[in-house]
């Protein structure tokens, strides 16, 4: 998927998320079809900006938990993945162990993890570091190896320090991999955030929506999806942006 | 060489609970969120009949959804394949439905089917769709362009070729996709019976309510375990089957 596109495609994309969502309003309105089912575009609309407020705080926390628990997940996969390149026994133990976390839905220990930390935004952070954490260190781990071995040993036969073996070849062939993970893992950090707030917390998005539900304010509980929504795609957006403005050179597409 | 990374992997774990079960119990009393690996196992054990019957309801939904899941996803892809102009407008769609948080979907599959096996299957289906739609297009994509020319040169049907050459050279990517889904369709499953009243999701969710740390951590074990049986299951099948080449890019 690229994201600078020619302009006709935008604008075909556009009419076509409007025309879906007038479709949507009239056959809501035609056949009355109740709130709890779907409620009409306008509804969600008018709750969306009747709550905007409560919304926007939920959004900002969420997003603000997401973030955090996203860089900080990212830096540490990073840093074991370049201690994994220089120290292979630790890889050969740490890598699959780490190849078997980042497939394991790790979404699902929430409720464990709001026993052992708290109720709290520690919690919904350390949720979203592990999300990321795996992939990052993962991906960044088969990007240190991918160098070819005819560059391998060009670098050997030019006596180039480690230093250089890194810088020049070794980290620029692992950015691919690593971009790959960030843009899996930034909407997954946003998911992780709003299910760690089902467990252990009565703010952000997450509980705005089950709250909501519980309550029967239906068109609240779509407006907090409609955002939630909107911040995970954000995320995936930022994520291909930064890739688009490291990544110069033509890669393979993941 | 393999066998020995299993080794060193399997005495690293074992390390890791035996140093568990020391520490548990030197400063137990003082930490009692993290049970010594002994007294989740006697959790396990005492509960294991409730457990059984809960993970069974959970792997029934996480299958079902695998199946039709996967299903749909591979039957999209065929599509996008035979009339890419569909590719060209479905394609956002589904990347779109993809965005929104599964989390967010659960609530509203609970209030259009209410409680019971339809909503975590639901989900649990949704969670394996967009893997398999992305690998199968990937991979029925993969064909080489030269083995597709023959089949036209030999007036091949359209359906035949797909058979013979772009369903074969797709099979590395389609076992890819479903190491990725089988997992997420355990995930979807759990996260789907969280706000309902029974399967592994219920149960981590009620023990986690009641406090009761040590059946809580035997649940959450065994829910890992079986997601991880999942990916190993098809981690097999792939190195069984697709051993002429190995999709590229997957770690």
């Amino acid at each position: 998927m690229t994201l600078i596109r020619p302009l006709a495609a935008v604008l075909r994309d556009a009419a076509a998320v409007i025309a879906f969502v007038i479709a949507w309003q009239l056959v809501t309105v035609a056949f009355s079809v109740p709130a709890f089912l779907v409620p009409a575009p306008s509804a969600i609309a008018q709750a969306l900006v009747a709550n905007a407020g409560r919304i926007g705080a939920a959004l900002g926390q969420t997003a603000a938990e997401a973030a955090l628990g996203f860089a900080a997940g990212n830096v540490l996969g990073l840093a074991l993945a370049l201690l994994f390149a220089r120290v292979r026994a630790l890889e050969r133990v740490g890598l699959p162990i780490a190849i078997a976390l980042r497939s394991v839905p790790l979404i699902a220990i929430a409720p464990l993890l709001t026993i052992i930390l708290g109720f709290g935004p520690i919690t919904i952070i350390v949720m979203a570091v592990l999300i990321s954490f795996f992939p990052a260190l993962v991906g960044a781990a088969s990007g240190l190896r991918a160098p070819s071995a005819e560059a391998l040993d060009l670098m050997h036969v030019l006596d180039a320090p480690e230093r250089v073996r890194y810088a020049r070849l070794r980290i620029p062939a692992a950015l691919p991999f690593v971009f790959a993970a960030f843009k899996v893992t930034a909407p997954a950090a946003v998911l992780a955030a709003m299910v760690a707030e089902w467990t252990a917390a009565n703010s952000g998005l997450g509980y705005l929506i089950i709250d909501a539900g519980e309550q029967y304010r239906f068109p609240l509980m779509w407006a907090g999806i409609v955002a939630a929504t909107a911040l995970a795609v954000a995320a995936f957006i930022a994520a291909s942006i930064a890739e688009r403005r490291v990544i110069s050179w033509p890669v393979e597409s993941a | 060489m393999r066998r020995r990374a299993w080794l060193e992997t399997a005495v690293a774990l074992l390390a890791l609970v035996a140093v568990w079960e020391v520490i548990a119990r030197l400063v137990g009393a003082r930490f009692p969120v993290v049970p010594a690996p002994s007294e989740i196992t006697a959790a396990g054990a005492r509960s294991a009949y409730p457990i059984w019957l809960n993970l069974r309801l959970t792997l029934i939904e996480a299958l079902i959804g695998l199946v039709a899941g996967s299903g749909l996803g591979l039957l999209l892809a065929a599509t996008f394949v035979a009339w890419p102009r569909a590719e060209a407008g479905l394609y956002n769609l589904v990347v779109t439905i993809h965005s929104i948080p599964l989390v967010a979907v659960a609530p509203i599959l609970l209030i259009w089917f209410g409680v019971g096996i339809t909503a975590p299957t639901l989900v649990a289906a949704l969670a394996c769709f967009f893997p398999m739609v992305v690998g199968a297009t990937r991979g029925f994509r993969a064909a080489s362009q030269s083995s597709l020319d023959l089949m036209r040169v030999l007036d091949a049907r359209p359906w035949r070729s797909f058979l013979r050459v772009r369903l074969p050279a797709s099979l590395p990517f389609l076992i890819a996709a479903l190491k990725i889904a089988a997992p997420a369709a355990v995930l979807g499953a759990t996260v789907g019976e969280w706000l309902g009243t029974a399967g592994i999701g219920y149960l981590l969710f009620s023990s986690m309510a009641n406090f009761q740390v040590a059946l809580l951590w035997a649940t959450m074990l065994i829910a890992a375990a079986v997601a991880a049986i999942g990916y190993l299951a098809f981690a097999v099948v792939e190195h069984v089957v697709v051993d002429w080449h190995p999709p590229a890019g997957e770690g």
